[in-house]
């Protein structure tokens, strides 16, 4: 067990988790208190930056803070540093505290803030807020925490060394898989201890309206309060989307390049879209069935967690196991065990939250309406705000 | 439920189990650049009338991915063809009989492990930049390290990038440094190029990239890579091959218990054909159409040795590079 490499995996989780947690949760009180267009269109930015290639943002940053970085001479960050890593890990994963936290206060009612108007600023947040919030806020952590320690190319080419290499060395030099699941244990124990710390707890995905105005909730936050949270929910904004994407615009190479690319990778790129498309609709899907079935949090939603916290050679290397044989070939030749492996891995993330919609939605309005006969439009209208939203995540 | 569902229900499952056994098709697992397999594929298709199906390896676990799945399936082969870019993976798969016992593998083609230099940064140093296959070489100056040796200089202390060297062909490379050298020599040439502070980094474009930008002043890193940045007008320049660098030629395998044997047989001839090999030259994924066209006094590992030395070796490494 190579023992410093651990500390430096579970170092750099552990601050990315908590600056992360700050600037999501901070974003979240911003876009509370803002208007439905710059609602949506702020969470459609923090989208993207849950969907930019690590490796092109580290690359972007190198740019700008490397040894010959564009604003080397009047930043002297050394972005080669512990402190490198955890500043990018906090860009790429933030967002998952943003949709935690607002998908949390979507719950709140009018009442809640108007029963007492002395619970403002900081009251609000530590006697309201984050008690509503604090479960997602949970799961939101040990997401980020695993996807952090789990992270291998951003602390390698920022020169700082984890655990996951080792664990490479056993696949990549020795071919060795059961070596190197030997060896990965703490990959796998640490979302354990987590799960088994947060289990029980729902996700909640931010969803269309919720009962609170953003007036209302502006005004309870307080000017000072709300106007700091913009200013830092724009700025994280800008530098996790807006500076990545400006240089990845910027550069001639980009354009002269794109077209020979597509035309290169045309059937790929169709393939990438077509499977996430088909994986976020079977498992927003699948979710509707387990929450119709689950009617707690905790039936096997730790299982389904595993899954998804568990690094991704192993479960491929399971599955190839499980339906590689004779009898199977049917299914193991065509894209059935891509789909399978692929809701398995993210349906809990994309599940749990339908789960939880189904759980709290009101029975008796369900089952009348079925009654009458519109069982499919019904189940369409009334999810559709919390699904649409859900498959834009597992996507 | 309605005609509509049911019809969408069938669809989905025709679309799940597919039809994939057909006679006239050929699976193959590919560790070459898509952008160079595919155009290749589909000449092997007009040719031939056999359908290729192709799964390449993933940016994000590179021929590791392809090899460790080779082994998971190993007791009922999904797989025809493996197309592989280093020898020493196909190597220690062929060492694990995931190959047909005759004729299981070949190797064709190579390209090279090289030092790179900055030319912004050694300006003066460097007239000539293009690794293309004709260009002529560039002259080594005094400046430029002659040998690895000289890279735990501490001239170069924090300019040098390199792969992390328990992966790849970096991996490759350091095994057959060792035979060439001398455990010691080799142990503490390793020791002290990690107290030098390189930067190690998680693959060969990535030590390009440190080279372009300035971040390295010297890289080791395949020659493939090297090209590539050029092409993308990167300011580095190749050394000549020397009596360190390693030839990495392309392979070609057939798989133990193929379940299309003679589609895997004539995808295993075309690979290794001459028009194949050029076509592959001329677009600067490989350097050279033989191994046996170099005459430079390069490496000429022992494979067997290398490959029965590669857990020691391994171990060294890991306890050097990565504490």
């Amino acid at each position: 067990m190579n023992w410093p490499l651990l500390q430096n995996s579970l170092l750099v989780a552990a601050a990315t988790t908590v600056f992360a947690a700050v600037l999501g949760v901070t974003a979240a009180l911003a876009l509370a208190g803002s208007g439905k267009s710059i609602r949506h269109g702020a969470l459609a930015l923090a989208a993207v930056a849950l969907a930019l290639p690590p490796f092109l943002v580290t690359n972007c940053w190198l740019d700008l803070l490397g040894g010959h970085g564009a604003w080397r001479e009047w930043l002297p960050l050394n972005i080669f540093s512990t402190g490198g890593v955890v500043w990018i890990l906090t860009l790429l994963t933030w967002p998952f505290f943003l949709f935690a936290a607002l998908g949390a206060w979507r719950r709140l009612e009018p009442g809640q803030l108007e029963s007492d108007p002395a619970l403002c600023g900081a009251k609000l947040f530590r006697w309201l807020l984050w008690p509503m919030a604090r479960s997602s806020l949970g799961l939101a952590g040990a997401i980020v925490f695993v996807l952090a320690l789990n992270q291998f190319a951003v602390p390698a080419i920022l020169q700082v060394k984890v655990f996951p290499a080792e664990v490479w060395v056993g696949f990549n030099t020795n071919l060795d898989n059961l070596a190197a699941l030997k060896l990965g244990w703490p990959l796998i124990v640490a979302p354990v201890l987590l799960l088994l710390v947060l289990q029980h707890r729902d996700l909640r995905w931010p969803r269309g309206e919720g009962g609170v105005s953003a007036a209302l909730f502006r005004r309870q936050l307080g000017g000072g309060w709300f106007g700091f949270s913009r200013v830092l929910t724009l700025l994280a904004l800008v530098f996790s989307v807006a500076v990545p994407l400006a240089q990845l615009g910027g550069s001639r190479r980009t354009w002269s390049q794109l077209l020979p690319a597509l035309e290169a990778a045309w059937p790929a790129v169709g393939h990438s879209f077509w499977l996430a498309a088909v994986t976020a609709t079977l498992t927003v899907g699948a979710g509707i069935v387990w929450g119709q079935v689950v009617r707690t949090p905790k039936g096997g939603g730790t299982l389904l967690w595993l899954l998804f916290f568990t690094p991704g050679i192993f479960l491929g290397i399971a599955l190839i196991f499980i339906f590689n044989r004779p009898g199977l070939d049917w299914f193991y030749r065509g894209a059935g065990v891509m789909l399978f492996a692929l809701v398995t891995r993210y349906l809990a993330v994309g599940g749990s939250g339908a789960a939880g919609a189904i759980r709290r939605a009101d029975r008796e309005l369900i089952d009348a309406a079925l009654q009458s006969r519109a069982r499919f439009d019904v189940e369409m209208e009334f999810f559709g705000s919390h699904v649409s939203s859900l498959m834009g995540v597992v996507r | 439920m309605s005609m509509k569902f049911w019809c969408w229900i069938t669809a989905a499952v025709l679309l799940l189990i597919g039809c994939n056994n057909n006679r006239s098709s050929v699976v193959i697992y590919i560790a070459q650049d898509a952008e160079f397999a595919r155009p290749i594929l589909r000449e092997f298709e007009k040719e031939t009338g056999i359908k290729t199906r192709a799964v390449f390896d993933s940016e994000a676990v590179k021929t590791v991915g392809l090899a460790n799945r080779l082994l998971a399936e190993k007791n009922h082969p999904q797989c025809d063809v493996f197309w592989g870019n280093e020898e020493f993976r196909t190597r220690q798969l062929a060492a694990q009989n995931v190959f047909r016992a005759t004729n299981g593998w070949a190797a064709f083609g190579a390209r090279s492990r090289r030092v790179i230099v900055n030319t912004n940064v050694m300006r003066g140093a460097w007239s000539v930049t293009s690794l293309t296959h004709h260009a002529p070489r560039p002259t080594p100056q005094p400046i430029a390290p002659a040998s690895l040796l000289e890279l735990t200089n501490a001239a170069w202390r924090g300019k040098v990038a390199l792969a992390y060297p328990m992966f790849g062909t970096t991996s490759a490379h350091f095994h057959a440094l060792r035979q060439l050298w001398g455990d010691d020599a080799w142990q503490n040439w390793c020791r002290a190029l990690a107290a030098n502070q390189p930067f190690l980094v998680d693959g060969n474009s990535a030590v390009v990239k440190f080279v372009a930008r300035g971040d390295a002043w010297i890289g080791l890193t395949d020659s493939d890579d090297i090209a590539a940045g050029q092409r993308e007008g990167a300011p580095v320049a190749a050394l000549p091959l020397a009596a360190e660098s390693l030839l990495i030629p392309n392979t070609v395998a057939v798989v133990r218990g193929a379940p299309h044997p003679e589609a895997a047989q004539r995808l295993f001839d075309y690979l290794q054909s001459r028009t194949v090999v050029e076509r592959l030259v001329s677009v600067q994924a490989l350097e050279n159409i033989s191994k046996k066209e170099i005459t430079a006094p390069v490496l000429r590992p022992d494979w067997d040795a290398l490959i029965r030395d590669a857990e020691s070796t391994t171990a060294r490494l890991k306890e050097i590079f990565l504490r």
